[in-house]
């Protein structure tokens, strides 16, 4: 029991330090974040620019502290994407079963087995890179894992007598899946969200590593490290500091994960 | 039998659902492939001329069968930007992804599985919690972060490989091996977390079941237990899972291509994508996605043959 | 060498949790005689399965044990692993409840009772397969060659309960320790399965613990009874007296709550109220929260374990002072 607060501790220390960060960058930071400074091309951390600055002289922790925003955007709005289609789909599975069932759950499997990155490849190919179809992209990807749990959770609830006697009473059907099933079955979607919005933000620091996610001058930890990686020589420190957000960004959000697991099975 | 048939035709659907998925997906693109081929100022006689000769007059069910036609055939059309045939540009490149899947693929089942199963056999002492820190750790970092790291460290710091070099097989198969080993452990790193987490889970799943106690009322030692009973149930579901590692291989070694500068599909991909070759970009998917249809099915056969109380059914 | 194969003298059991310190089992005391069958029967969660398990030193890891183990005049407690591994198996072994989950999935069934036999007596591999072949018929399983190589999954419920029960006695155990082998089972198997226990307890002259909540399969089948509640032991004697004559409440309950032919029609005798949970920890008698002839000395005293007439013991501070109205 012990070991279990601790992930739920340590996700929520994580992410609410990271999400201040974001906040306070929309009011502040220590330098603009694009502005150039021929000058100061490649200094290394000082006391002036913390983690040193890029090959265009641009303060590196300011330009962290904005891609935060970015993260947190593409993580919120595709998780969201994720929820709602996925939520509607897998009820819609999981209530009524049957034939419709098996057809989804034959898409939904085939979209899971494919590597999300290579949807969002797609994706970008053909309605062109940047954050919106990035977003999109992302999104559409999460929609599969989102439906599959709440498909399970539907079909169990399905057999329960409250449902049945909902069912005795007249209420409709949707009301029934959304107002008096949805509520019990959240639990193990909420875990989900938080897994869902790491996998979110890795995709998203894929996307732009490769050039093809958020485009200039938005702020991006992935586009960071793509071009750090130039200058990797001259500025190790460059590659540092991104990677080092992405993965706490991604632990956070995993032990967040975990914890309200632990937290729902030791409610039970 | 029938299982295998049942399998068989599932397999087969998904195939075509994804080459529908991708044929019409490459469809609506924006934009007029005539015109971009041709340039914005051809005169009205050549327009003609290359949309029948790309068959672009035809109806879509028809275009289609002509298009899936030709992806089993291996005739997927031409390049627009190499003008050389899809299919040779890819065969080019396979080599070298497919080396890459297959050592990362050895790395994750050699380091993975056992892992795994010491996590579970310390499961509270401090090589079990190290481990399960680790995997977390593991699952966190972005691999082309990693990539970028390991070329650092071992290219540029202690040059024990030459950043960014790439040899073939044929030229000197020691230097391949050590050009392609550094990318595949970038791109084994997430799924080796993966599969040791969801083996110790697995083993701790099986460790609660009926038969161990049993097992343990005829006097096995802890060992025996686990490694004579317990290991065989427990990582038939960890079987299952080596399909999305399938997955996130292919799709870790796009990425990982781009950081090693290493002249496989993914980059390929990536190029054509950035240059909008469609007609490459439109088989290469297809055919990535495939492979992965393929494997997911193979594994899902090798899983009925391993597990006893499938096999009648 | 004593009559005795097996006796517990105030065993105690409790565990240590997150949510505190509980125990589970209170100061046990009982023998086991050389071929005899011992019932023990309770409510799920009175101990009865922890106080089997402690015999064969299976307990989870966090429990922590107190009080004696003798077992063939050996003192077991505390536990040496490495004994316990030799006495495992081989000396007393154990059969469970779900003959479903019981067996490894993955096993040929044959080489399930093969491997008791390869850890303990017999090296020989020729040897050993006529030996399970053997075991195999006396447990009354047809048609053994070919059943020695079937999965479990192929067998029907009574068949792996066989199985389970031929693992059980591959060695020729002193002691067996059934718990709750028929529960799963349909109602014919049932029989069977309680015959073949008498069997081998007359044919290998083997002592058997069997453990159930259902007192009127006890009556079939056991020598002794020790009925158990809460923890604790509230009466133990031989069967046909705790038959004839009960002096804890609790045990006229259960009996009274057995259907009958002369019950039929009538409405079945249930005892009101709930177990109290294993956390509470309550100073007197855990049934009077229950009983209909509690007193206010019933809640704030804890009765002993008192012999009430010749080798019948019984835990009630009432017992014998007023008759029970038996229906």
């Amino acid at each position: 029991m012990k070991k279990k607060r601790i992930s739920l501790r340590i996700g929520v220390i994580i992410i609410s330090s990271i999400m201040a960060m974001m906040l306070i960058s929309f009011f502040y930071t220590p330098y603009s974040v694009t502005e150039m400074n021929k000058r100061e091309r490649f200094s290394p951390p000082n006391s002036s620019h913390l983690l040193g600055t890029d090959n265009f002289g641009r303060d590196i922790l300011s330009r962290l502290m904005k891609g935060s925003q970015t993260a947190f955007f593409v993580g919120g709005v595709a998780v969201s994407i994720g929820l709602i289609f996925g939520i509607a789909i897998g009820a819609t599975a999981g209530y009524f079963g049957g034939v419709l069932d098996e057809f989804i759950m034959r898409i939904m499997d085939s979209m899971m087995a494919f590597p999300g990155i290579l949807f969002a490849l797609m994706f970008v190919s053909i309605f062109g890179v940047g954050i919106k179809n990035t977003i999109i992209a992302i999104g559409i990807m999460s929609i599969p894992s989102f439906a599959r749990i709440t498909r399970s959770g539907y079909m169990q609830h399905k057999e329960f007598e409250y449902v049945k006697n909902a069912r005795v009473k007249g209420i409709s059907t949707f009301r029934i899946i959304f107002a008096h099933i949805l509520p019990n079955v959240m639990s193990p979607i909420i875990v989900a969200a938080s897994m869902g919005f790491s996998s979110a933000v890795l995709s998203e620091a894929a996307l732009s590593y490769l050039g093809l996610g958020v485009q200039p001058p938005d702020p991006s930890w992935g586009r960071m490290l793509n071009e750090s990686q130039v200058y990797i020589s001259m500025a190790p420190w460059y590659a540092i500091a991104p990677g080092i957000m992405i993965t706490l960004i991604v632990l956070g959000f995993n032990f967040l994960g975990d914890g309200i697991r632990d937290m729902q099975d030791k409610g039970k | 039998m029938y299982i295998y048939l049942r399998k068989f035709t599932a397999m087969i659907l998904t195939v075509l659902f994804v080459s529908v998925i991708t044929f019409v997906s490459f469809e609506i693109i924006p934009g007029d492939p005539v015109l971009s081929r041709l340039g914005v100022d051809a005169d009205e006689a050549q327009i003609k001329a290359l949309t029948e000769e790309l068959g672009l007059n035809d109806p879509l069910p028809v275009r289609f069968m002509k298009w899936a036609a030709g992806v089993f055939t291996g005739n997927l059309g031409e390049s627009s930007r190499y003008s050389r045939p899809v299919i040779q540009l890819i065969s080019e490149r396979i080599p070298v992804t497919v080396s890459l899947a297959l050592i990362s693929m050895a790395l994750i089942v050699v380091f993975g599985i056992p892992l795994g199963i010491l996590s579970a056999k310390y499961g509270d002492r401090l090589p079990g919690i190290s481990i399960s820190v680790i995997s977390q750790l593991g699952m966190a970092i972005p691999s082309f972060w990693t990539g970028i790291i390991l070329m650092f460290v071992f290219g540029l710091i202690l040059k024990w490989v030459s950043p960014g070099g790439y040899t073939s097989w044929d030229v000197n198969p020691a230097e391949a091996f050590k050009s392609l080993l550094l990318p595949s452990i970038a791109i084994a790193l997430p799924s080796i977390a993966t599969v040791t987490r969801y083996t110790r889970n697995s083993i701790m799943e099986q460790m609660k079941k009926d038969y161990v106690r049993l097992a343990y009322s005829k006097g096995l030692k802890t060992n025996s237990v686990l490694f004579g009973h317990v290991l065989r149930n427990a990582l038939i579901p960890v079987i299952t899972v080596l399909g999305m590692i399938t997955a996130n291989i292919l799709g870790g070694s796009i990425v990982i291509e781009q950081v090693f500068t290493l002249p496989g599909v993914g980059r390929l991909l990536i190029n054509a994508i950035s240059t909008r070759d469609m007609p490459l970009a439109q088989g290469m998917i297809l055919y990535i996605s495939l492979v992965i249809v393929l494997v997911n099915f193979v594994i899902d056969i090798i899983y009925t043959l391993i597990d006893p109380r499938i096999k009648l059914k | 060498m004593s009559e005795n194969i097996l006796s517990i003298k105030n065993l105690n059991i409790s565990f240590e949790t997150q949510k505190g310190f509980f125990s589970a089992v209170k100061d046990i005391s009982f023998e086991v005689r050389r071929n005899s069958i011992t019932g023990i029967v309770g409510e799920s969660g009175c101990g009865k399965s922890l106080t089997s398990l402690s015999v064969i030193g299976l307990l989870p890891e966090n429990a922590v044990t107190e009080g004696r183990i003798k077992f063939m005049d050996e003192e077991i407690l505390p536990y040496n692993e490495k004994v316990m591994r030799k006495i495992r198996g081989k000396e007393i072994s154990m059969i469970f409840q779900e003959p479903m989950t019981a067996l490894n999935p993955l096993w040929k069934v044959g080489r399930q009772i093969d491997e008791n036999l390869k850890l303990h007596t017999v090296s020989d591999k020729k040897e050993r397969f006529s030996r399970v072949l053997e075991i195999m018929n006396d447990v009354g399983l047809p048609d053994v060659v070919n059943l020695y190589h079937k999965y479990p999954h192929e067998l029907s419920g009574g068949m792996r309960q066989r199985i389970v029960i031929a693992v059980a006695i591959a060695c020729r155990p002193k002691l067996i320790i059934a718990d709750e082998p028929t529960t799963a089972l349909d109602v014919t198997i049932q029989a069977q399965i309680l015959e073949l226990l008498k069997e081998i307890k007359i044919r290998s002259g083997s002592s058997i613990i069997f453990i159930s909540h259902d007192l009127g399969v006890v009556r079939e089948i056991c020598d002794e009874v020790c009925v158990m509640y809460s923890g604790y032991i509230v009466e133990k004697a031989n069967t046909a007296a705790i038959f004839e004559k009960q002096y804890h409440p609790y045990t006229l309950g259960l009996i009274r709550s057995i259907p009958t032919v002369e019950s039929k029609g009538k409405t079945l005798y249930v005892i009101n109220g709930k177990v109290p949970s294993i956390y509470d920890d309550i100073p007197g008698c855990p049934f009077a929260s229950r009983c209909e002839y509690a007193e206010k000395k019933c809640e704030v005293h804890l009765p002993e374990l008192r012999e009430i007439s010749g080798n019948h013991y019984v835990r009630c501070a009432k017992a014998g002072e007023i008759t029970w109205n038996r229906r």
